[in-house]
């Protein structure tokens, strides 16, 4: 039974960018409710089916198939989505769940549609800030990797990445800092480091450490583009976003707000990338950001890491005493998430 | 009346020629061991050391602050410097100010207003107000100094004006860099650490040669101030650890 049910998915997935012209065509999403878990925790599995203008598909099936790191299917399911297109579902990880990167395949299908597969991947085990204690700043010499963003050679910036300004280093120095041992360093557009026709770090199974926002890092964009980290940046004629994975807003900023350099809006996050890297980005909607991004980091956090049990953070700085410089006290909370 | 007077205004010529000689002799400062960064500084209890960042002008911050005479705005790379610095500190939070305010730094001179505390301060003279004050008084172990004749910029030492080193303007590009690190107490029983390149480059190298290399073996560091060079051995405008000396071009007390 089990055979015949991988047999069909791998049929499901084998026709699915095989369309029948004159049949409207599906699109399906899928997401996770982390980014990461342990062994023997819950997974949501949920997502939504449409049509090419956005609409709502009711009552289409849905076979999700998840694999684990090495790719053996790891948990099958078929559901329906409901008459919003939403779909979800929830398995338990096995107590045996190895370390790595598991992806989670969907396809939806519906009689005269033509079908739509999408994909999701979460890591093992559960990445938090509190992972970095030691995946990072405790980290064996030479094991971690602070990538700056690069201010002067725009020929190795991917498009849509544009040269850093000196601020976006402002605040790696107290991360780099934070670090018991000797690491490593060097600029996004350096090759040894990164593949520059993607962004991927071109190592496994190391830490990264990068500052600076997707506009101006190859790293950082890679990330985000890829839907890899748990947050990215979007905007939209009035306002700047941090977005989750499904779209849904994570934090947000009026683009007025930021007039004047008096406020700003920052990440802190956490995850794995698929080389088995330990990533940590922070950045800011502007420098300030940024800066406030490793002064919280290392000021606040660092000595309370522990109670940092989730993967991504994002925060608020109001210049409260109008100095335009940032000062612990006038940094606040907004939203923290898996 | 007339002659009392003209006798006073010359005394007080004299006194404040005085003065002036007291404050270039530097006498009221006192080199110490690097080494007492780790006490002073790295092991310092929160609240207890005071990190001076350069204003870096309004466009970056948004405020318009005064500077003191010859005091430019910074380039924000001087926080990178002092972040790895303030990074290693072991005891959190630490005090980090900007030099443009007035609680802590008098704003027509660039004085602290602060005694007792140890003090991290990095940047050049010439855009860090708290290192142009003690730079201008002869306070610091080292200064520097733009040798118009010889084309060179050099670093001088306060007590007796000897170049300790120096090199050609032109040697000092986007791919090398000379860097300083000095350690003193000042007539207000602070103890002050200045560190910087000649260029932005430098004072970057000069906060990640603290971090990685002077930080771990910081024992032996039993002189006053020490000079290194950087030198882009990749050519990627980058300055790696490796491409700073291993030792020293100059150190001395």
């Amino acid at each position: 039974m089990r055979l015949l049910a991988v047999v069909a998915v791998v049929l499901v997935f084998g026709t699915a960018t095989v369309g029948v012209s004159g049949f409207p065509q599906l699109s399906v999403s899928i997401f996770t409710n982390s980014s990461s878990y342990n062994p023997g925790e819950g997974v949501t599995l949920y997502g939504y089916v449409r049509d090419t203008a956005g609409s709502p598909v009711p009552y289409a099936t849905v076979s999700i198939q998840v694999n684990d790191p090495i790719g053996s299917p790891l948990h099958l399911v078929y559901l329906n989505s409901y008459a919003d297109g939403s779909y979800s579902g929830t398995f338990n990880l096995p107590m045996s769940a190895g370390n790595g990167m598991y992806t989670v395949y969907v396809t939806a299908y519906k009689y005269q549609w033509n079908p739509s597969s999408s994909l999701a991947r979460f890591s093992v085990p559960r990445i938090t800030l509190y992972s970095l204690q030691s995946r990072t700043f405790g980290a064996a010499p030479n094991t971690v990797y602070f990538i700056y963003p690069d201010y002067e050679h725009a020929q190795y910036k991917l498009p849509g990445v544009g040269l850093a300004a000196l601020s976006d280093w402002s605040a790696m120095g107290m991360l780099y800092g934070m670090c018991s041992n000797v690491q490593n360093d060097g600029m996004d557009t350096n090759g040894n480091l990164v593949d520059l026709s993607s962004g991927s770090p071109v190592f496994s199974e190391k830490s990264v450490v990068v500052m600076g926002g997707r506009g101006v890092h190859n790293v950082v964009y890679y990330y985000e583009d890829r839907r890899l980290a748990p947050l990215y940046f979007s905007y939209d004629a009035s306002t700047y976003y941090l977005k989750k994975k499904d779209g849904s807003t994570a934090g947000s900023i009026s683009i007025p707000e930021l007039t004047g350099l008096h406020k700003d809006m920052f990440v802190l996050e956490a995850f794995t990338d698929l080389k088995g890297n330990t990533v940590l980005i922070a950045y800011g909607i502007t420098w300030k950001g940024t800066f406030a991004a490793g002064l919280y980091l290392k000021s606040v956090i660092a000595p309370n890491l522990a109670g940092y049990s989730h993967a991504w953070y994002v925060f608020r700085w109001d210049d409260l005493n109008g100095d335009g410089m940032i000062d612990l006290n006038e940094i606040s909370q907004v939203a923290s998430g898996d | 009346m007339s002659r009392l007077t003209k006798v006073s205004g010359s005394l007080l010529a004299i006194l404040m020629i005085a003065m002036t000689q007291l404050q270039v002799s530097g006498v009221a400062a006192v080199p110490i061991e690097l080494l007492s960064l780790d006490s002073a500084v790295i092991r310092a209890s929160s609240n207890a050391a005071l990190f001076i960042l350069a204003d870096p002008g309004p466009a970056n911050l948004g405020v318009t602050n005064p500077r003191p005479p010859n005091v430019a705005y910074a380039t924000l790379s001087d926080w990178t410097a002092t972040g790895f610095v303030y990074g290693m500190c072991l005891n959190m939070p630490q005090v980090m100010v900007l030099d443009s305010s007035a609680s802590y730094v008098d704003q027509s001179d660039g004085r602290l207003k602060v005694s007792q505390m140890p003090v991290v301060a990095f940047g050049g003279p010439a855009v860090h107000a708290v290192v142009n004050y003690y730079e201008k008084g002869r306070f610091t172990p080292l200064y520097f100094h733009y040798d118009q004749v010889a084309g060179q910029y050099q670093f001088r030492r306060s007590s007796d004006g000897t170049v300790v080193y120096g090199l050609l303007t032109s040697q000092v590009t986007e791919n090398y860099d000379v860097l300083m690190v000095e350690a003193f107490t000042d007539s207000s029983g602070n103890t002050i650490f200045i560190c910087y390149g000649i260029g932005f480059k430098g004072t970057y190298a000069m906060g990640k040669l603290l971090k990685s290399r002077i930080g771990p073996n910081i024992s032996l560091y039993t002189y006053s101030w020490y000079i290194y060079i950087w030198r882009d051995l990749n050519g990627d405008g980058f300055p790696d650890l490796n491409e700073i000396s291993a030792d020293p071009v100059a150190y001395g007390s």
